[in-house]
């Protein structure tokens, strides 16, 4: 029928920071558009991925609980024992408390895992050795102290670099939230043959207008975007 | 300190298909990753656009409202009540029952407007003129027998072709949630200079795939995307 191995192939990185609070994911796959299926975040909530044979309704539900009120690590208890093909998904939490809940399931592909540290995931599967996962964790850890939204994109970059995938990427995400309630930093590239690199171009060009955008919505006499990115010497 | 007239420059199609009851939002904008910030969408509950000086926690309270039940006239009334800028606010809400309520705030740079049909809204500010909209609310009606999804690309292309915006489009998105509960067309062209096209070339790649993500969730021994893609003719 099909063969076990080849399968989903996913990195991410998942993080709360723990100066701001923010939470964030960032991710790559060699399937199109993932941060459309994978990705879920809630302000002051939680953060979670799922990925390997992606179910869609656990980042959804994950959510809810953590609303409620769940750690992170009953969260996942709950999801495992919803879901009657959990050895196929490839799961992770970051709760508002930073705390962390991840898990891998037996019918991922190889290579599979994670790591976790200091509020953050990293996980993949179907990459082409552990030394992906190793490569983001350290990407975590020597970043600590930088905006997280530009550790997440160092950790997926890390695991690029690494060799990411036996058959390449095709999409990235990254995802951050403020505290506020909104994401302040949202940006894919869902289909392109570099999409690490692609990711890097919008991150580098938006990055700088975050403030903007975190004004705009309580001061929108602020003007528009081209000539407060030309006052502040930002290129866009 | 700055002029009007050179604002936020977003056209947008929001609508809910009769027979399968899909909610689903297609948009378009001269700024970097407009999918982050303007559409908000939920199953069975509401689609939503907010732009202009977008302030995305009204897309947010008003999926909130929705969920509650309130109808779409009643939503867009209370985000009116609770917003001190909506004059600057441009908001396009469908609910679950295919009601429409739209609000184009004075403060929109011209040429501003919307239109509404059965279970559908077109809206646009800082267009090249009224023919825009015109144009979406025409392909949304000729288009009335297809999918959801192929029909807000119509709109949006439509508004391209009539014209957009006069600085042109930098970004483009389409989000459309099965009844399920999650997004089966989820696809973003964050900055493009032609992103109108990139969003059809990533729509055209995705959308005979979109069974295959509906039934993986349900059944993750299905295989990999690129195999079942190959048996079916399908070329990625």
């Amino acid at each position: 029928m099909f063969t076990l191995g080849p399968e989903m192939h996913t990195f991410t990185a998942i993080a709360r920071c723990p100066t701001t609070g923010r939470l964030g994911i960032s991710i790559s796959t060699s399937e199109m558009a993932v941060a459309g299926r994978c990705v879920y975040i809630k302000g002051n909530m939680g953060a979670v991925a799922t990925q390997s044979r992606t179910d869609p309704r656990l980042g959804q539900l994950a959510i809810e609980l953590l609303s409620l009120g769940y750690p992170a690590n009953q969260v996942l208890k709950k999801l495992e024992t919803s879901d009657p093909y959990i050895e196929y998904r490839q799961l992770g939490i970051v709760d508002r408390y930073g705390k962390t809940a991840v898990r891998t399931g037996t019918d991922n592909g190889d290579w599979k895992g994670h790591e976790v540290g200091n509020q953050w995931i990293v996980m993949g599967n179907g990459l082409v050795g552990k030394g992906v996962v190793q490569e983001m964790a350290e990407g975590m850890v020597s970043s600590e102290g930088e905006d997280l939204e530009v550790r997440l994109m160092k950790s997926l970059d890390a695991g690029t670099r690494a060799g990411g995938q036996p058959n390449g990427q095709r999409s990235a995400g990254i995802l951050v939230y403020e505290t506020e309630g909104f994401s302040i930093i949202n940006l894919r590239v869902d289909k392109s043959d570099k999409p690490m690199e692609g990711l890097w171009n919008i991150f580098n060009k938006f990055y700088p207008l975050r403030d903007y955008y975190k004004e705009r919505p309580d001061n929108p006499s602020i003007g528009n975007m081209d000539d407060w990115a030309a006052a502040h010497g930002v290129e866009i | 300190m700055f002029e009007l007239g050179t604002e936020m420059h977003t056209f947008t199609a929001i609508g809910r298909c009769p027979r399968t009851g899909r909610l689903g939002v297609a948009v378009t904008t001269s700024e970097m990753g407009t999918g982050g910030r303007a559409p908000h969408v939920k199953a069975n509950v509401g689609a939503v656009g907010t732009q202009a000086y977008t302030d995305p926690r009204l897309g947010i309270l008003a999926l909130q409202l929705l969920e509650i039940g309130y109808p779409a006239d009643r939503v867009l009334s209370e985000l009116e009540a609770s917003d001190p800028h909506i004059e600057w606010r441009q908001l396009g809400i469908v609910d679950r029952w295919g009601h429409t309520a739209v609000r184009t705030g004075s403060k929109n740079s011209e040429w501003a407007g919307h239109k509404t049909g059965d279970g559908w809204i077109t809206m646009g500010n800082y267009l090249v003129g009224a023919e825009v909209v015109d144009s979406m609310a025409s392909a949304m009606e000729t288009s009335v027998e297809e999918d959801i999804e192929t029909r807000l690309m119509r709109a949006i292309d439509a508004g391209t072709n009539a014209g957009g915006q006069p600085n042109g489009q930098r970004a483009a998105a389409i989000i459309v949630h099965e009844n399920e509960g999650f997004s089966i067309v989820n696809l973003r062209a964050d900055d493009h200079d032609e992103p109108m096209k990139e969003l059809w070339r990533l729509f055209n790649k995705l959308h005979p795939l979109v069974p295959y993500y509906r039934e993986r969730p349900d059944n993750p021994a299905i295989g990999r995307v690129s195999e079942w893609a190959a048996e079916r003719g399908i070329t990625s």
